[in-house]
């Protein structure tokens, strides 16, 4: 055996994949592991002590609101390996609509609205478990999507009362 | 080279070295985001929350379950916690703000926490929530 020469009895021709496998695998590795872990979360839109100027119109009547009491979804506890309870009922303006109808009701709702009409108004009672409202209103988004905004109601009476007039 | 020896070879051999370095650099970025921001909490789950990206002058509020706030790595009693929010509201107006507030507060302890951002200036605030593993859960 010798040094190759000329006619290249020992030359091997192959394209060494080793370091591009390696390199492969880890930027696989790296994305499995951070695509889960990046944060998540709902943008909330907290209502203002109305600026001087700038006063909100006293009856919007295309606002909805979500109204989420003790009465009608018993969620004061918190939430066990189960999740919301079954029998729970939320109140979409004037209507009372269970969790599994809340996404489409909300989808139809929100359907023909331009983007910055998306808004959804949260009025939960304020002895409700915030994991579970949460819940509530993830189900409410996934009716509509990204574009949804919601805000909270500082009024607490709105989560049992339905408002008077409007829709 | 020597002629009596002519297959030695003077390379070093790198290989072992770079499989120790991606072993530690994928280690490190196992072990980085396990570490949870700001003071530990159990962050409520929700099926599909929208991914937040974590902005350089992001604020992190954590209320724990025994409602203690910590800003960031601090602990703070509510009256601090209202100047420390003031105060960073006139320093950098654009700056976010998010809550990780623990899932067994109640609805009410939440809000307070985001009606005092409130009083501060800002005009939205994240809450954040963890996607629920799949499987879990009744609808």
């Amino acid at each position: 055996m010798g040094m190759a020469t000329g006619g290249g009895g020992g030359l091997n021709s192959d394209i060494n994949v080793t370091p591009l496998v390696d390199v492969v695998l880890v930027l696989l590795i790296i994305f499995m592991v951070v695509t889960p872990l990046t944060q998540r979360g709902y943008d909330i839109d907290i209502p203002r002590e109305a600026p001087p100027t700038t006063v909100p119109p006293p009856t919007d009547t295309k606002q909805v609101i979500l109204g989420i009491n003790e009465q009608n979804c018993r969620i004061v506890e918190p939430l066990g390996p189960a999740g919301l309870p079954t029998d729970c009922k939320v109140r979409l303006n004037q209507d009372l609509v269970t969790l599994t109808q809340l996404a489409t009701k909300m989808g139809d709702v929100m359907k023909n609205r331009k983007k910055e009409e998306k808004i959804l108004f949260l009025a939960a009672e304020e002895k409700l478990n915030y994991e579970a409202v949460v819940q509530i209103v993830d189900i409410a988004k996934s009716g509509v999507g990204d574009d949804l905004r919601i805000g909270i109601v500082t009024d607490e009476k709105l989560a049992t009362a339905a408002p008077a007039a409007g829709m | 080279m020597e002629l009596s020896s002519p297959n030695v070879k003077a390379d070093i051999n790198v290989t072992p070295l770079v499989d120790v370095v991606l072993v530690l650099l994928i280690i490190f970025m196992v072990v980085t985001p396990m570490l949870q921001k700001g003071h530990p909490v159990k962050l409520p789950q929700t099926t599909n929350p929208a991914t937040k990206p974590d902005e350089k002058n992001q604020i992190l509020v954590c209320v724990t379950d025994q409602k203690e706030m910590w800003i960031d790595k601090d602990r703070m009693t509510e009256a601090d916690f209202n100047t420390k929010i003031k105060e960073t509201y006139e320093r950098n107006q654009s700056s976010t703000i998010v809550i990780k507030a623990d899932s067994r507060l109640t609805y009410g302890d939440v809000k307070k926490t985001m009606m005092t951002i409130k009083g501060a200036g800002f005009q939205s605030v994240g809450l954040i929530a963890e996607k629920k593993p799949q499987g879990v859960g009744a609808k």
